[in-house]
């Protein structure tokens, strides 16, 4: 990472990963309650896929968000005769999404994002304290 | 047939004060450098404010330029400070 402050950026790459992990987690939480009928796919978790970010060919250049893969969108089946997307047996698709490993990854995420804020408000000071010195 | 003689070329000014002159225009020159690229980026920092107040680009790439642009001052500062601190002794001396 070039320039005079390259950590900062790194750190914020990070933070703007978490971010979009953050995003992800966020959108697979509010679709899990989405029903459709049994013949189209369900909806797929969606997951960042995060590299590290090589634009300048070098060591340190964080990371980046090269692409938000989608997963298994076949879900389950259920019984719910009310719906009106229920087939003639009653049944519908629903997305194969569990709250609680939502809720773990959550907290990795929310956890990433501190670790970064961390690393950069310790860069700052580091870089502080470089000011002072010879005073 | 003999060729024309050339008129005579001036001489070049001649170097004055070697590196004395030298140094005194080289501080100025990069302090003047160094306060534009402050300028870069603390202009830097203000557009990345506004996206962010307007809803576009994100709060933390704000955050981290306005960051970036104040710790460029501080640098900039303290080595300014330092030059002229290191000026002032030297017309300080007493002979």
């Amino acid at each position: 990472m070039s320039g005079l402050f390259g950590t900062l950026d790194i750190s914020g790459s990070g933070i703007g990963a978490a971010q979009a992990w953050l995003d992800t987690i966020s959108g697979n939480i509010a679709n899990m309650d989405d029903t459709g009928p049994t013949d189209e796919a369900a909806y797929g978790a969606q997951a960042p896929v995060l590299v590290p970010d090589a634009s300048t060919g070098q060591v340190g250049d964080g990371v980046t968000v090269a692409a938000v893969v989608e997963g298994d969108t076949t879900g389950t089946v259920e019984y719910d005769p009310t719906s009106p997307e229920a087939d003639a047996q009653g049944d519908v698709r629903v997305p194969d999404i569990q709250l609680g490993a939502q809720m773990v990854n959550m907290i990795q995420a929310q956890t990433d994002y501190q670790a970064n804020t961390s690393a950069l408000a310790d860069a700052k000071t580091a870089y502080q304290s470089a000011l002072t010195l010879g005073t | 047939m003999i060729p024309a003689i050339p008129p005579i070329q001036p001489l070049p000014p001649a170097p004055t004060g070697g590196g004395a002159s030298a140094g005194s225009g080289g501080f100025s020159q990069s302090v003047t450098n160094a306060i534009n690229q402050v300028q870069q980026s603390q202009n830097t920092a203000s557009t990345a404010e506004a996206q962010a107040a307007a809803g576009q680009g994100s709060v933390t790439d704000a955050l981290i330029t306005a960051s970036e642009a104040s710790l460029e001052t501080q640098v900039t500062v303290a080595l300014v400070d330092k030059g002229v601190a290191a000026f002032t002794d030297i017309m300080n001396m007493q002979f």
